[in-house]
C-alpha cells in the first residue's frame, strides 16, 4: 500500500467512521452502527500502526505537506488508540449524549491526526479548530450544563493561531521550520497546555470535569493538545530549556493537586488527576535538553492512554447503573493503576518518564538551586493529586467491556512502567535523532532509563503481592463495599457572602449564555484567522 | 536483598508503633490488638475488601522500594525515593479508606496527610542538600568519609540536617492513616500493616540520612538512629493525634529554617 493511501486512510478514516456510524444510528440495530463504525475507526487505527511501522523502519511516508516522521505517527498511534479506549464508552451513553460524543470524538480524532503529520503551518491552523469545534458541538447535547470550559478552548485556539501566524511572519515559509523561542512558540505552548488539560480550570481540565458527553471528547483534545506540543518542542525550537515553561509546568501540577483537595465529585477528580499528569510532559520540555527529550517521550503515551482508560472507567457520566462484581474488581484495580501511570508513581506507566524528568531538574541544582524549587513544586502537585484521588478507585463503575480494555490496559501501563524486557529504546534514540538532539553518553552521568530494573521491582513487589493475596486467601474470600465518592473537604457547606453576592449576577449570565456567546465569537475569530494563515500562504505559493 | 525490603520496613514500623503504644502507657497493647485483629480475619469476620488489599499491596510495594534503598540494596535517588514513599502513603491512605471504617474521618486524615506533604518533602529535600547528594548510596559515601550529620560542622548546618530528619519522622507520621480505635469498626489488621511499612520506610531513610557507612561502628550508629527515628515517628504519630492539621505548618516552617540552615552553610 502506498505511503500517501496510508497517511489519507489515518487521517479521515476516524472522520468517516464517526459520520458512518451516525449514518447507520438510524437503523433499528445497534449492532450495524457498532459493526460498521467500529471496523472503519479500527481500520483507519490499523493504518496509523502501518504509518509508524514504515517509519521505524526508516521508510519515508508522505502525502503533500503530511510528513508524520517517527514522532508525529507515534503521536497519532496513541491519540487514536486512546480515542478508541475512550469510544466504547462513549456509545453506552443515552441515545442523544452517545451520538454527540460518539461523532465528536470521531471527527476530533481526525484533527488528533492532521496535528500529529502536518509539517506545514498552514495546516495547523486549518487543523486546529476542528476538536473544539467537535467537543463544543458534543458538549452542547445535553444543553448548557455540560458546555464547560469551550471559551478556555476557543481562546486556546485563537492563541495557537495567533502563534502560527507570528511563526509564518517571521520565517517567511509555511513549512515548520526552527527557531527560537519566542512569542509565537510560547502562544502555540500555551494553547497545548490548555488543550492537554494542563491549565487547572481552564479549557480541556474544565470540559472534562463535566458528566456531559463533551466531557469524553476531552480524550481527543488532550492528544492534540500532547501533538501540539510536540510540534513545537521537537520541530519548531528544538527541545531547549526554559525555565518559564518548567515553572508555569511545575505550578499547574501543583495546582491540578490542590484542586483535587477541592473537588467534590468523581468527574473533577478525573479532571484533576489527569490535569496532575498533563503537567509532567510540559515540566519535561521545560527543562530541555536530550533528557528532557527523552523523558517527554517516556511519558506521553502513558500520559494519553491512562487518561483515556481513567475516562472511560472512572468518569461518572449521566447515566447510573449496577456493574457486574469482576467487571468492578478490574475497575477498581485498573483505576488505581491508571492513577500511578498519570502520576509517575511506580509502578506505573508514567513512572520512568516522571523519574526522569524530577532526576533532571535534580541533576541541574549544581547550576541554580530554584531547580529544586521546580522539582519539588511539581512533586508536591503530584503527591497532593494522588492522595486525594484515592476514592476515586472506589467509585470506578464500569461495564463489562469498559473493564475489559482497562484490565490489559492497566496490564500494559504497568509493563511501562517496569519494563522487565526493555523495549522501544531504538524508537526514543531515532525519534532523538530525527530531532537532531544530542546523544546522551551514559559517562556523561546524565539521569538514564530505567530508574529500577524490572527484576529489582519484580524482587520488591514479590513479598507486597504475597502478604497481600495472603490477606485475602486467609480471609477466605472479598468484601464487598460501596462505590461512593467521598469527596476530601466533605459536602458543600452554605455559600459565602462573596458567592451569594455573586450568583445572580452569573445566573443571568449562564441564563444569555453568554460563556457559549462569548465561546463562538472567540472561535470564529479563530476561524477568521486561520483563513488569514491560509491567504498569506497563498501569497507565499502555498497552493 | 530487594526482596527483604518489605520485612525490614514492617519490622521498623512495628517499632514505631511500640513506641505510639509506650506513650499511651500501654506499649503491648498493639501486639494483642493486632493478634485479636489477626484471629478476627482467620475466622472469616474481616474480610477486606478489594480496595484495601490494593492499599495493602501498594503501601508495601512502595515501602519495600524505599527500605531497599536505605539498606544499600538498590538506587536510591531523591526522586526515586520520595515517588515510592508518596506510593508508601498513597497505599496506606487507600487500605483505610473503606466506608465501614469510617470514611469521612479517613477523608479528614487524607486533608492533613496532603498539609503535612511540603514539609515531608522540604525536609527530604533538605536532608539530601546537606550532603551535596543525589542518592542514598552518595549519602552514605559521605557519612563513610566524613562521619554522620552529628559529627560534620560547621554546627548550623549539623543542627539543621538533624532538624530535617525530625521534620521528616514527624511530617511523616501525618501523613500516614491511622487505624480507627471505634470498637464498633471492623478489625484492622491491614490497614495496621500497610501503616507499619510506609512509617518504617520514612524511619529508615531518615536514619540513613543521619548516619551510615560500610564499617561495623557506622552500620550500627545508623541502625540505632532508624530505631530512634521509628520511636520519634510513633510517639509524634500518637502525640499528634487529630492534630495534624494543625502542626503542618509549623512543621513546614520548620522545614524551611532547616532547609535555609543547611543551604547557608
Amino acid at each position: 500500500m502506498s505511503g500517501e493511501l496510508l497517511v489519507q486512510a489515518a487521517l479521515i478514516g476516524p472522520a468517516v467512521a464517526g459520520l458512518g456510524w451516525l449514518a447507520l444510528s438510524g437503523l433499528p440495530w445497534p449492532w450495524a452502527r457498532r459493526v460498521g463504525g467500529g471496523l472503519v475507526a479500527l481500520a483507519a487505527h490499523v493504518a496509523a500502526w502501518w504509518v509508524l511501522v514504515r517509519e521505524f523502519r526508516g521508510g519515508s511516508v508522505v502525502w503533500r505537506t503530511m510528513e508524520p516522521g517517527l514522532l508525529g505517527a507515534s503521536l497519532a498511534v496513541a491519540g487514536t488508540l486512546a480515542v478508541l479506549i475512550v469510544g466504547p464508552r462513549a456509545e453506552s451513553l443515552p441515545r442523544g449524549q452517545s451520538i454527540a460524543a460518539v461523532v465528536g470524538l470521531a471527527v476530533a480524532a481526525t484533527g488528533v491526526v492532521g496535528t500529529s503529520y502536518a509539517r506545514s503551518l498552514t495546516l495547523q491552523a486549518v487543523l486546529l479548530p476542528l476538536p473544539t469545534i467537535a467537543a463544543g458541538l458534543a458538549a452542547l447535547a445535553t444543553g448548557r450544563a455540560g458546555a464547560r470550559g469551550l471559551l478556555g478552548l476557543a481562546l486556546a485556539d485563537g492563541a495557537a493561531v495567533a502563534g502560527l501566524c507570528v511563526l509564518l511572519d517571521r520565517s517567511g515559509t509555511t513549512a515548520v521550520t526552527p527557531a527560537a523561542m519566542g512569542l509565537g512558540a510560547g502562544l502555540l505552548l500555551g494553547a497545548a497546555a490548555a488543550k492537554a488539560g494542563a491549565i487547572p480550570f481552564f479549557g480541556t481540565w474544565r470540559l472534562a470535569a463535566t458528566e456531559g458527553p463533551g466531557a469524553l471528547v476531552s480524550t481527543a483534545l488532550r492528544a492534540q493538545g500532547v501533538a501540539l506540543a510536540a510540534l513545537v518542542a521537537f520541530g519548531i525550537t528544538g527541545v531547549t530549556e526554559s525555565v518559564p515553561l518548567a515553572w508555569a509546568a511545575a505550578g499547574a501540577a501543583l495546582l491540578a493537586g490542590a484542586s483535587g483537595i477541592l473537588v467534590r465529585g468523581e468527574a473533577g477528580s478525573v479532571a484533576a488527576v489527569t490535569g496532575a499528569g498533563a503537567a509532567l510532559p510540559f515540566l519535561a520540555l521545560g527543562l530541555g535538553g536530550a533528557v528532557g527529550a527523552r523523558a517527554f517521550l517516556a511519558l506521553f503515551p502513558a500520559f494519553l492512554l491512562a487518561a483515556a482508560g481513567l475516562q472511560a472507567l472512572a468518569w461518572p457520566g449521566p447515566e447510573r447503573w449496577r456493574p457486574v462484581l469482576l467487571a468492578r474488581w478490574v475497575g477498581v484495580l485498573a483505576t488505581g493503576v491508571l492513577v500511578l501511570s498519570l502520576l509517575g508513581l511506580p509502578p506505573g506507566g508514567g513512572f520512568p518518564g516522571a523519574w526522569l524528568a524530577l532526576s533532571l531538574a535534580q541533576e541541574r541544582v549544581g547550576s541554580s538551586l530554584w531547580y529544586l524549587a521546580i522539582a519539588g513544586t511539581a512533586a508536591l502537585g503530584l503527591a497532593a493529586a494522588a492522595v486525594a484521588s484515592v476514592p476515586l478507585a472506589r467509585a470506578a463503575r464500569p461495564r463489562g467491556l469498559a473493564a475489559a480494555i482497562a484490565g490489559p490496559l492497566a496490564l500494559f501501563l504497568v509493563y511501562l512502567g517496569t519494563q522487565p524486557v526493555r523495549l522501544g529504546l531504538g524508537w526514543l534514540v531515532r525519534i532523538e535523532r530525527e530531532a537532531g538532539l544530542p546523544e546522551v553518553l551514559p559517562a556523561s552521568g546524565a539521569p538514564a532509563l530505567p530508574a529500577i530494573s524490572g527484576l529489582d521491582l519484580f524482587l520488591a513487589a514479590l513479598p507486597a503481592l504475597a502478604l497481600a493475596i495472603a490477606f485475602l486467601a486467609l480471609a477466605r474470600g472479598v468484601r464487598e463495599e460501596g462505590a461512593a465518592f467521598t469527596p476530601l473537604l466533605g459536602e458543600p457547606g452554605a455559600p459565602g457572602r462573596l458567592r451569594r453576592a455573586v450568583e445572580p449576577l452569573l445566573g443571568r449570565a449562564r441564563r444569555w449564555s453568554l460563556g457559549i456567546a462569548a465561546a463562538t465569537l472567540v472561535e470564529a475569530t479563530a476561524l477568521a484567522g486561520a483563513a488569514c494563515v491560509v491567504l498569506k500562504s497563498v501569497d507565499l505559493g502555498f497552493l | 536483598m530487594p526482596a527483604l525490603g518489605v520485612p525490614i520496613a514492617l519490622l521498623a514500623g512495628l517499632l514505631a508503633e511500640l513506641a505510639a503504644g509506650a506513650v499511651r502507657k500501654r506499649p503491648f497493647d498493639v501486639l494483642r490488638e493486632a493478634w485479636t485483629e489477626a484471629r478476627a480475619l482467620l475466622r472469616g469476620e474481616a474480610r477486606p475488601s478489594l480496595l484495601e488489599a490494593a492499599g495493602l499491596f501498594a503501601a508495601l510495594l512502595g515501602s519495600g522500594l524505599v527500605a531497599t534503598a536505605a539498606i544499600r540494596g538498590r538506587p536510591g535517588s531523591v526522586a526515586f525515593v520520595y515517588l515510592a514513599l508518596v506510593l508508601a502513603a498513597v497505599g496506606a491512605q487507600t487500605a483505610a479508606a473503606d466506608p465501614l471504617m469510617g470514611e469521612r474521618r479517613a477523608a479528614r486524615e487524607r486533608l492533613a496527610a496532603v498539609a503535612a506533604e511540603p514539609a515531608f518533602l522540604v525536609a527530604l529535600g533538605a536532608s539530601f542538600l546537606r550532603w551535596g547528594a543525589e542518592d542514598l548510596d552518595a549519602v552514605r559515601g559521605a557519612h563513610e568519609v566524613l562521619g554522620s550529620a552529628f559529627a560534620v560542622g560547621p554546627p548550623a548546618a549539623a543542627a539543621g540536617a538533624i532538624l530535617a530528619a525530625v521534620v521528616l519522622v514527624v511530617a511523616g507520621a501525618i501523613r500516614l492513616p491511622r487505624a480507627p480505635d471505634d470498637n464498633d469498626l471492623p478489625p484492622r489488621l491491614i490497614v495496621r500493616l500497610a501503616g507499619w511499612a510506609a512509617a518504617g520506610a520514612t524511619a529508615l531513610v531518615a536514619g540513613s540520612l543521619v548516619a551510615g557507612g560500610e564499617g561495623g561502628p557506622e552500620l550500627l550508629l545508623s541502625a540505632g538512629v532508624a530505631v530512634g527515628a521509628a520511636a520519634v515517628l510513633g510517639a509524634s504519630r500518637e502525640l499528634l493525634r487529630g492534630r495534624g492539621l494543625l502542626a503542618a505548618p509549623v512543621l513546614a516552617v520548620a522545614a524551611a529554617g532547616a532547609a535555609y540552615l543547611v543551604t547557608r552553610a
